[in-house]
């Protein structure tokens, strides 16, 4: 009664065994469309799930890293655990972004801000507009070339039996249901099409750094290479090891409302 | 004296051509001149900020007493933001 699911986290496979059903559904939803490696796999990390009485503990290549008091609590603890794991499996001189990527032919654009900025409803937008995708939240740089994590986009947590803002519209609300503190809540997610999932790795200087703000309507306007480089590094994911230079040619800085018409907006603002 | 830099990235700016340091947590982020881009490479840990004057006054051919106002003060400045140990 227990299943297994595999993906890949930039050059790394992880693999994820002993999982409830239900919970390996839940996986699947979040991560089936991280089947490919954006790199050669390097390396492989492996999560077991060790059922305990009623609750479960999660062990990463034999070492405890994190418990479950229930099945409902156990897939945000999993995924806890996956993304505490990302700096230590990603060798210098490497940063890891905190932020959505899509691609426009041979540029990417990089939406750079502090969560709620607005990053995840951008990359909808851009899907939408017929983009490729890289990651909701998360891209990797080594400088030379950027690649992503194209997980499930992955929307605010929203109560159980809560009617969704009509903005969510198709996303399948069913995907990701867990406990917390604030009772049972569900995590909305859209899996990327399959025909647009592109994590690269693309070149560094194809980037386009996009800051993102919630503001009254909707703007854009250049923003400063530093400013963007001050985003970049404070919102990163553990440290930034290498020159990000390449990625900061003309950043540009958005204020939004209204995200599919900001994106409209941004589109004609790029040559 | 032997000033020991903390671990750091050097950013190169495309457009405008600025040298952005910044520690590995993002923290802090100076951006220099290209003298303090070239004493920031001479900071190796093993030259006295005398050999450092050295070599900026031979590359430079500016005056030794104002070249050495300014590392020191610089050096004193990445110090202060936790960018450089001083013994």
């Amino acid at each position: 009664m227990s299943g297994s699911r595999s993906f890949f986290v930039s050059d790394v496979e992880v693999v994820a065994r002993g999982l409830p059903e239900a919970i390996a559904e839940g996986l699947s939803a979040c991560f089936g469309s991280c089947r490919r490696a954006p790199l050669p796999a390097r390396t492989r990390v492996v999560f077991e799930v060790e059922r305990r009485g009623d609750g479960f503990r999660v062990m990463r290549d034999g070492e405890f890293v994190a418990g479950a008091p229930g099945e409902s609590t156990l897939l945000p603890a999993l995924e806890r655990a996956l993304y505490d794991a990302f700096p230590a499996w990603h060798p210098p001189p490497r940063a890891i972004l905190h932020a959505a990527g899509v691609s426009l032919g041979e540029r990417v654009l990089v939406f750079a801000g502090s969560s709620g900025a607005g990053k995840t409803a951008f990359a909808r937008a851009f899907l939408e507009l017929g983009a490729g995708y890289l990651g909701d939240e998360t891209i990797f740089t080594d400088g030379e070339r950027l690649w992503g994590f194209p997980r499930a986009l992955q929307f605010d947590v929203l109560p159980e039996g809560a009617p969704p803002p009509p903005w969510l519209g198709e996303v399948d609300l069913r995907s990701y249901r867990f406990e917390s503190d604030a009772g049972i809540s569900v995590r909305p997610l859209l899996p990327p099409p399959e025909e647009a999932i592109r994590p690269g790795p693309h070149p560094a200087s194809s980037a386009r750094v996009i800051l993102l703000e919630r503001g009254e309507r909707d703007t854009v306007e250049p923003a400063s290479a530093i400013d963007a480089l001050r985003v970049l590094t404070t919102e990163a994911f553990g440290r930034v090891e290498t020159d990000l230079g390449p990625l900061l040619r003309a950043p540009l800085r958005v204020r939004w409302n209204d995200p599919r018409a900001a994106a409209e907006r941004l589109l004609r603002h790029l040559p | 004296m032997i000033p020991k830099p903390r671990p750091a990235v050097v950013h190169e700016l495309p457009e405008t051509g600025e040298t952005v340091l910044c520690d590995l947590e993002g923290a802090r982020l100076v951006v220099l001149n290209a003298v303090g881009a070239a004493v920031w490479s001479l900071l190796d840990g093993t030259r006295s900020i005398d050999a450092i004057v050295d070599v900026i006054v031979e590359t430079l051919g500016a005056e030794r007493d104002v070249v050495r106002r300014d590392v020191e003060a610089f050096v004193a400045s990445l110090a202060a933001q936790g960018l450089v140990d001083l013994p």
